[in-house]
C-alpha cells in the first residue's frame, strides 16, 4: 500500500510539475490547449498529413524551384 | 548479492558496474527516443527529471558516429573530431543562453534539466542528417523535372517538413519543462534566439563547417 502511495505521490508531483499555461485571453488558452493536445500524443498522425498537404502546397505554389532547393536540401548534411 | 560477487576482485566488481551502467544508459535512451516520437509531452516532463549523465554521453556517441560516417561523404571535409567539437560548442552555448535567460527571472532554475532536454531534442536533427546522407548516397542529387524526381521532391520535403515540426514540437517542450515559462515567454526567448543564431550559422557555413546548422 506504502510503495502504491509513494509511486501516485510521484506522479502526481511529475504531472503538477508544470502550471497550467494561460496565453493572458481565455480564448487565446482555449485554442492553445485545444492545438497542444494533439501535439502532446501520437503527434505524427497529424503531422505527417500535414507535412504532405504543405509540401503539395509548395510545389503548386514554387513549381520547379521546389526541385532546386531539394537539390540544395540534399548537399545540406 | 554477496554470494554472486564472492570471488570477485574489486576490478572485476567495478567494471561490471560501470558495463551495467553504459547498458543501462543504452537502454534508456533507446526508451526515451520511442517516447518522444510516440509521447513527446510525457517523455519530455521524464527527460527533465533525468540526472543520469551516460545519456547525455550516449546521445553525444551517436552524434559522434554520424560526423565520422559524414566526413566520407562530404567533399571538403573537416575531421570529423573538429566538427564534433563545433557541434559541442554550439549544443553548450545554447543550452547556456536558454539558461541563463531562464536564471534572470527564475533565480532557482537549474541548469541539468536543460542540458537533458535540448541534448534530446537532437534526436530529429540526428534523424535528419543520417536520413539525408544515407539518400545522398542511395539517390545522389541534383534532382530532376521528371515525374519521378517530382515524386522523390515531394516525399522529401514531407519528409524533412515533418522533422523541423518534430524538432519544433521538442525544442518549445525543452524549454517549457525546463524553464518552466509561458508559451509567450518561450516564443520572445527562441526569438532571441534566433537573433544571433542566424548569422552565426551563416559564418559556419561560410566558414564550410555546416552546410545545415546541426542544432
Amino acid at each position: 500500500m506504502k510503495t502504491f502511495q509513494y509511486r501516485l505521490q510521484k506522479k502526481l508531483n511529475e504531472v503538477f510539475i508544470l502550471a497550467p499555461n494561460s496565453l493572458g485571453s481565455p480564448w487565446l488558452t482555449r485554442i492553445y490547449h485545444e492545438v497542444s493536445k494533439f501535439f502532446k500524443t501520437m503527434p505524427f498522425i497529424i503531422i505527417i498529413p500535414f507535412s504532405f498537404v504543405a509540401s503539395i502546397i509548395l510545389y503548386l505554389l514554387l513549381g520547379s524551384l521546389v526541385i532546386k532547393l531539394v537539390t540544395i536540401l540534399q548537399y545540406g548534411f | 548479492m554477496a554470494s554472486k560477487n564472492h570471488g570477485l576482485t574489486m576490478n572485476q566488481i567495478n567494471t561490471e558496474n560501470i558495463i551495467i551502467d553504459i547498458l543501462s544508459s543504452v537502454i534508456l535512451v533507446i526508451r526515451n527516443f520511442f517516447g518522444l516520437i510516440f509521447y513527446p509531452y510525457r517523455s519530455m516532463r521524464k527527460i527533465s527529471q533525468e540526472r543520469d549523465y551516460g545519456q547525455i554521453l550516449t546521445v553525444f556517441v551517436l552524434v559522434f558516429v554520424y560526423f565520422k560516417f559524414a566526413y566520407f561523404l562530404r567533399s571538403d571535409p573537416y575531421p570529423a573530431s573538429f566538427i564534433f567539437l563545433i557541434f559541442s560548442l554550439n549544443l553548450f552555448v545554447m543550452v547556456l543562453f536558454f539558461y541563463l535567460i531562464a536564471k534572470a527571472t527564475k533565480p532557482n532554475t537549474d541548469f541539468a534539466p536543460f542540458l537533458f532536454t535540448l541534448t534530446y531534442s537532437l534526436f530529429p536533427t540526428l534523424l535528419w542528417f543520417a536520413s539525408n546522407s544515407l539518400l545522398y548516397l542511395l539517390v545522389p542529387p541534383p534532382r530532376t523535372l521528371s515525374f519521378l524526381g517530382k515524386a522523390f521532391s515531394g516525399f522529401y520535403l514531407a519528409y524533412s517538413f515533418s522533422l523541423l515540426v518534430w524538432k519544433l514540437i521538442l525544442v518549445y517542450l525543452s524549454l517549457r519543462f525546463s524553464s518552466k515559462f509561458s508559451f509567450f515567454r518561450i516564443f520572445y526567448m527562441f526569438i532571441l534566439f534566433l537573433v544571433w543564431f542566424i548569422p552565426y550559422s551563416f559564418l559556419l557555413y561560410r566558414l564550410k563547417i555546416f552546410r545545415t546548422p546541426f542544432i
